[in-house]
């Protein structure tokens, strides 16, 4: 098909081209159209732009006057006598988009549109165009009329006013947990389903330990609750879970989530995020001292911009910011303004999502087509952001990097610092003299290479050697590791025949360094036979780049040889030159050499070691440099005189601009027309406000809806990103009101609304399974009985150490220290390697760099981080079973907690025991001891037998669900 | 309730480990009906089953290869006529390659003597001259040709045909890579995205070695007996457990999964194994040959893996077609490296009676410049390249569209990345535009809101 039009194409170009050599007719005239314009438009044009087409594009029709006057989503297509402003002539020259997009037609043709349009573009076609299926403008009012855009209303649950089931009275739902359970009562009642008792104490206690910390009841608090199953014990345990730091760890995952945190930028160009450690811990430190909801939004939006009574307080409103950058980049993304749309973009749709439950970023290019967000308001919000530093400089050429703002420090380290700074110069201005004066005296110092030298280059390699300047200190134009790979297959012969029979001094040398093997094999072949000695490469040679194999006689007759082999190494081998040096040389007046030079010799060899001197003491002192002056991934506001209102962006595109739209929010929650009267900065500010104001309709019901899905399975919306018209409608209205109210009033604290969740009753409710209620409710919507729940694969994995004893609670900082730009370079040959999951912390410390997640972790449905997630997937794949099978670290953790198991007791029954406490925190049924007893047979002190069964249970439903 | 397409979904399969009922049970309410994971009556009548992706990552020269330019030999040397796109670091300076093109087989198909061995099999490559794409650097490139997206997180082409059509195997994905790089996006390339994590590929080797060409944790250190007895013991405790509770989703997918992951256990290795194959077909896949080896090995699991009923298969080359200098060096080594190993594959494939209903795509995220950069390097080009198929449903011996005089811009009957999807698509019998997954309030779709099918190519 398209290869016929290419050639109608041609041959219509040919006869446009004889036409107008024959009838040069004026661009004004009717016939021009005719002969010049329709059959254009008609060939290339109304496939998409025309009454008949599948599709039409940008709501654009070009088969009539009209049509091209009124013009699409980028407004009319031509300007009448001004070719060069035509949007019609920009896509034809392929400046704006292109069109037609099989290719750009021939110059001819543009000219001879340009001519037409300047002429005044003549079009004798009717002017009745077909309708286009116009959208309907968005009436703002009635969608205000939307549940989620309604004020927040709590009316009180009805009261139990149909029956007593649940057993909750009248004076109960005064409480806010009473009334949790009102609500659901009465919902309940309605419908005829009749909830569940509640669950038994282990299964209660396990359940409340996972939601609260993360981790399983320890074995004490389990022993004095099935003691004291009382409901003022469970409201104490309650209490002393919310106040662990555990409990801290837990919740700030799952907002890490939402905040789709990395370590890294993965995408085209990972690099590293070297500071982002700093807000998770602002998040555990928050939620640790419970800080405001309200504030913490606030500080995430703006906090930069925000007063601060002291340093502290600074600090954690710069650190929070983070929350704005963590979002995956392009950032080797050329043309910078379409990534700077881009960056806005995922703000906008991560703080829609996060915050507001709306997905904004259908807006970049047309008004939603669900929800009540015009493109303006999406511009509105652009606006904020793009008076938003976020990307500040380059890493290298092309490639973006972020903005950095320095945290508050002390006045004891900035001094500290000051007086490292000053030193550090003094000595480095030693140095230089010192070099001068070593130059001063000729041969630029280079006194070392005295003797034969064999460079690298010389020698004779043996299996394949990387070559390498990385380290600057080298002899001749590199040195050469064997890349920790090929052990015992990889040689290096440095050989020569030495003038004279002799004792030489043997000198070697190679960059030192951290990764380096500890013994490295080196032969030397001398006059003597072969001797054998091994290098430690992670020390420092001799200054600057050699260390002493010893002496050793050589014989002018024979090759003097210097092998140096990787076999038996576990580090990287370093070779880069040997040297040797005649010990008659040495001590001896050298043949020919006047006074004056044996004395410039002398001062040269001295001025030589007092350079050497300043670099060791140079080496010294910045090894025992004072922390670099801590600095946060933080964004900032555009100078004052740059802020400016965004410009609408037609279909999104970067070029394609609409009118200016004033900096604001959205209008459908805002009463007014959402706009910032007069922006103190970039908006930001005005956005926490906004964002943070106790009459907003969704902020609080969107948080208080994930606390409920994190402690109750389902949110009482069940698509908690998304409160708009294409997610669901909310279960329990009233109940999302009240909680959110409740929330709000009594001063967003994030432990209060979990203390009123797990001490209802609804909470503590079985999972048990009732045929009769599956009938009427099959998917627990009203809540008759608990939701069967995954635990969140850190949950699962932190359990597995703790139950092989193994699990470190304390924190990790830095985790990316000592990583370069990139986490990985971009070449075929790069592997990174990092902290994995058998650093024995906490998951939610280990380092979550994008591309790199462990798979153990990712098969268990750990939150994607290049994506906001507000509700983990929950999969069944084979891959799973499969990694919690074979994954190394598992059955290492199964034969520690084996171990711990055989030593805890010497009977079957206690073992078996212990081993139910130790992983499922119950005691085993009868059915549990007949699996086991089938399972073990006469294996009952095989420990392989117990690591196996541990595995077995690690691997089981019953440890990886909350029932 | 779905259609299902019986031609395609052998109902005896049905508990495949891509029943996207049982794996994806929390994605029900977000799961558009068009496409649920389980299969669909198909949009348009398929031409192939299966597609093996040879991705040539860094970017193949096109002017070296398959778009022959008769006047960039006339005017070596002499400045580009006309302008360079913006943000290049080459310089307007034409570059004519050593390689000589010479016209192939019976179809008189253009082909350089760079690629010799699939130069041999030219009456069946179908070479689009035309192509061009979004993304100036390969970070941007290569999330183009690998899911339609240069900036933002979007499913892979792999992951939307594994969750369209499943696999072909009872116990095997759908969706396999084998060596692909961890740069450029790393597993973004091959991942599934908001799509059921179970569409992302399944990994064999990385950065285009294909080290030990095992399944990641099919094996671990028990093995034998035990982790037979072991597999026996999970399932008695997750039986107990759902004796216990009810019926119960999610304890009955877990069953299924840890059944059918002992099922994959046995069955892989038996598809992964080349071993198996003859020493002739390792010799004819260049297995033999030190050169050849490693992409050798990719193509022989390849055709294995198509054979088998796996879906979508990228074997990719490792970011070592990036020659912004010593481009004769570089392409050299490249070629040999994977230019055997292709027209094996292609040969194999025909005499297993295979090529009819296998679509291979040949090509990289982006061509380069006719004009040099540095000394003797080509910098990137993404406004015009070439990209080759083969097998069902394409024309073989036959080029489409043209890039200018050159070889810089794609001129003539131009193919987006988008457009290349869509086709690709149709000749699985899905329509671009149907196939679409909800997610965050919108219906997305692998070519966004672009695409033709390229009909012209199509046989």
């Amino acid at each position: 098909m398209r290869h016929c039009c290419i050639i109608w194409s041609l041959i219509a170009i040919v006869c446009l081209a004889a036409a107008s050599q024959t009838v040069a007719q004026s661009p004004h005239t009717v016939e021009f159209f005719e002969n010049k314009i329709r059959p254009v438009l008609v060939q290339h044009c109304y496939e998409c732009h025309a009454a008949g087409a599948d599709e039409v594009g940008g709501a654009l029709l070009l088969d009539s006057k009209q049509g091209m006057v009124v013009g699409g989503d980028s407004g009319p297509v031509l300007e009448s006598g001004n070719a060069d402003a035509s949007v019609l002539v920009a896509a034809m020259r392929y400046e704006s988009s292109e069109m037609p997009p099989s290719g750009k037609l021939p110059d001819e043709v543009i000219q001879d549109f340009e001519k037409w349009i300047a002429a005044g573009a003549t079009d004798p076609r009717s002017s009745v165009t077909a309708k286009l299926p116009m959208r309907a403008e968005i009436d703002l009012d009635q969608a205000k009329e939307f549940w989620a855009f309604q004020p927040i209303d709590a009316q009180p649950p009805a009261t139990g006013s149909k029956s007593a089931t649940g057993s909750q009275s009248a004076a109960a739902a005064t409480t806010a947990t009473g009334r949790i359970d009102q609500y659901l009562i009465d919902a309940m009642n309605d419908s005829a389903v009749v909830p569940n008792s509640i669950a038994s104490d282990t299964t209660r206690l396990r359940r409340l330990a996972f939601d609260l910390t993360g981790l399983p009841p320890d074995q004490d608090q389990l022993a004095d609750w099935i003691a004291d199953p009382s409901t003022a014990h469970w409201n104490r345990i309650v209490d002393s879970l919310l106040a662990s730091s555990e409990f801290a760890e837990h919740w700030a995952r799952h907002w890490m989530d939402v905040a789709r945190y990395a370590d890294s930028n993965g995408s085209d160009f990972n690099a590293t995020h070297h500071e982002a450690w700093r807000y998770r811990d602002y998040l555990i430190r928050s939620f640790a001292s419970d800080r405001s909801i309200d504030t913490m939004i606030a500080q995430q939006i703006a906090g930069d911009l925000l007063p601060a009574v002291d340093d502290r307080e600074r600090h954690d409103n710069i650190v929070a910011t983070t929350f704005l950058m963590l979002g995956t980049k392009m950032l080797s993304e050329r043309d910078k303004s379409k990534l700077q749309m881009d960056v806005v973009d995922e703000q906008i749709d991560t703080v829609g999502r996060a915050f507001l439950g709306l997905t904004l970023g259908c807006a970049r290019c047309h008004d939603h087509k669900f929800d009540p967000v015009p493109t303006e308001d999406y511009y509105a919000l652009a606006g904020i952001f793009k008076n938003t530093v976020t990307l500040k400089g380059e890493s290298q050429k092309y490639v973006s990097t972020w903005n950095r703002t320095k945290l508050p420090v002390s006045d004891e380290q900035l001094r500290s610092i000051e007086r490292y700074q000053s030193e550090l110069r003094r000595l480095e201005k030693n140095l230089g003299e010192a070099e001068t004066a070593l130059k001063s005296l000729g041969q630029s110092g280079q006194e070392s290479l005295a003797g034969v030298v064999i460079d690298n280059v010389d020698a004779k390699q043996t299996g394949v050697w990387k070559e390498s300047t990385y380290f600057d200190d080298f002899v001749g134009p590199g040195y050469v590791h064997d890349n920790n790979k090929n052990k015992g297959k990889l040689s290096i012969e440095f050989a020569t025949r030495l003038p004279k029979s002799g004792i030489y001094e043997v000198r070697f040398a190679y960059a030192y360094g951290s990764t380096r093997d500890r013994a490295v094999p080196v032969t030397v072949t001398t006059a003597d036979g072969k001797q054998r000695v091994t290098v430690d490469q992670r020390t420092a040679p001799i200054a600057p780049v050699w260390r002493s194999l010893g002496k050793f006689r050589f014989s002018d007759q024979t090759d003097a040889v210097v092998t140096i082999s990787n076999a038996g190494t576990s580090g990287y081998v370093i070779a880069d030159a040997v040297q040797f040096i005649s010990q008659e040389d040495a001590d001896s007046e050298v043949a020919g050499e006047t006074e004056t030079e044996k004395l410039a010799k002398q001062k040269r060899v001295s001025q030589q070691k007092v350079v050497d001197k300043w670099k060791q003491q140079i080496k010294i002192f910045k090894a025992a440099a004072p922390p670099k002056l801590p600095e946060a991934m933080a964004p900032a506001d555009v100078a004052d005189s740059e802020l400016t209102d965004s410009h609408v962006h037609i279909r999104g595109e970067v070029r394609n601009l609409g009118d200016v739209v004033r900096r604001g929010f959205l209008q459908v929650c805002s009463p007014g027309d959402a706009r910032i009267a007069n922006p103190s900065g970039s908006g930001r500010r005005e956005l926490a406000d906004w964002l943070t104001d106790p009459d907003n309709p969704l902020v609080a019901r969107v948080f208080v809806n994930r606390v409920w899905m994190h402690l109750m399975g389902q949110g009482i919306v069940r698509t908690v990103d998304n409160f708009g018209a294409q997610g669901e409608r909310p279960t329990h209205p009233e109940l999302l009101d009240a909680l959110a109210s409740d929330f709000v009033r009594e001063g967003w604290h994030l432990k209060a609304l979990v203390r009123d969740i797990v001490t209802s009753s609804a909470y503590q409710r079985s999972t048990d399974y009732s045929a009769a209620n599956a009938e009427l409710d099959p998917e627990n919507r009203l809540l008759w009985r608990a939701h069967r729940r995954r635990l969140p694969a850190e949950a699962v994995r932190d359990t597995m150490l703790q139950v092989a004893g193994e699990l470190d609670r304390r924190g990790r900082i830095e985790q990316m220290a000592g990583r370069g730009t990139l986490v990985s370079s971009n070449d075929a040959n790069s592997k990174a390697e990092f902290a994995g999951v058998s650093e024995p912390c906490r998951s939610v410390y280990l380092p979550t760099v994008r591309s790199y997640m462990p798979p153990l972790l990712t098969m268990l449905d750990v939150a994607d981080p290049d994506l906001l997630v507000g509700r983990r997937p929950t999969t069944n794949v084979p891959a799973q079973a499969l990694v919690l099978i074979n994954s190394p670290d598992v059955n290492h953790w199964a034969t520690e907690a084996s171990k711990r198991v055989m030593h805890s007791a010497t009977g079957f029954d206690t073992r078996l025991h212990n081993t139910f406490l130790l992983t499922l925190q119950r005691d085993p049924t009868a059915v549990d001891r007949n699996t086991a007893s089938q399972f073990f047979a006469d294996r009952e002190n095989d420990p392989a037998a117990w690591r196996e069964y541990i595995a077995g249970i690690f691997a089981s439903t019953e440890f990886r669900l909350l029932d | 309730m779905n259609t299902h397409s019986l031609d395609r979904r052998r109902f005896g399969t049905v508990s495949s480990i891509t029943l996207g009922s049982l794996a994806v049970s929390a994605f029900a309410p977000n799961r558009s009906l068009q496409a649920s994971g389980t299969v669909l009556r198909p949009h348009v009548p398929p031409k192939i089953r299966r597609v093996i992706f040879l991705f040539q990552h860094g970017g193949p020269s096109h002017v070296d290869t398959f778009d022959y330019k008769p006047l960039l030999a006339r005017d070596d040397g002499k400045e580009l006529p006309f302008a360079l796109p913006p943000n290049l670091d080459a310089v307007p300076k034409l570059l004519n390659g050593p390689w000589k093109f010479k016209q192939r087989g019976q179809s008189g198909l253009w082909v350089s003597d760079l690629l010799p061995h699939m130069a041999s099999q030219a009456d069946s490559l179908c070479v689009i001259r035309s192509m061009h794409t979004n993304g100036q650097s390969h970070g941007q490139a290569v999330g183009m040709v690998n899911t339609g997206s240069d900036n933002l997180v979007r499913p892979s082409i792999g992951a939307w045909i594994s969750y369209a059509l499943g696999s072909d195997h009872p116990d095997l994905p759908a969706h396999v890579a084998i060596g692909p790089a961890t740069a450029h996006g790393g597993p973004r390339n091959y991942g599934a995205a908001f799509l059921p994590a179970m569409h992302q590929a399944t990994v064999v080797g990385s950065n285009g070695k294909f080290g030990d060409g095992r399944i990641p944790y099919l094996q671990g250190p028990v093995q034998g007996n035990m982790i037979q007895q072991r597999f026996d013991l999970i399932q008695q405790l997750n039986q107990n457990h759902l004796d216990q509770s009810g019926p119960d989703r999610e304890i009955e997918g877990a069953i299924e999964a840890v059944d059918l992951a002992a099922r994959m256990r046995l069955a892989a290795p038996e598809v992964f194994d080349l071993a198996n194959e003859s020493a002739a077909t390792h010799q004819a896949y260049g297995i033999t040959d030190k050169k050849t080896e490693s992409y050798g090995r990719g193509c022989l699991l390849a055709r294995r893996l198509a054979e088998a009923g796996v879906r979508f298969i990228t074997v990719s080359s490792g970011q070592v077609w990036d020659q912004h200098s010593r481009l004769v060096e570089g392409h050299t080594k490249n070629a040999g490296a994977t230019d055997l190993p292709i027209a094996a594959l292609i040969a194999d494939l025909k005499q297993r009676g295979l090529w009819d209903d296998t679509l291979i795509v040949w090509g990289g995220e982006f061509g380069r410049t006719p004009v040099v950069q540095g000394k003797n390097g080509r910098d990137h080009n993404p406004q015009g390249f070439s990209m080759v198929l083969g097998g069902g449903g394409v024309r073989g011996g036959f080029s489409y569209g043209e890039t200018d005089d050159y070889g810089y811009y794609a001129l003539h009957d131009r193919v987006h990345m988008h457009d290349l999807h869509a086709t690709i698509l149709h000749l699985l019998g899905i329509d671009h535009e149907r196939l679409t997954y909800r997610y965050a309030g919108r219906d997305f779709r692998l070519t966004d809101v672009h695409g033709d099918v390229v009909k012209g190519i199509l046989a």
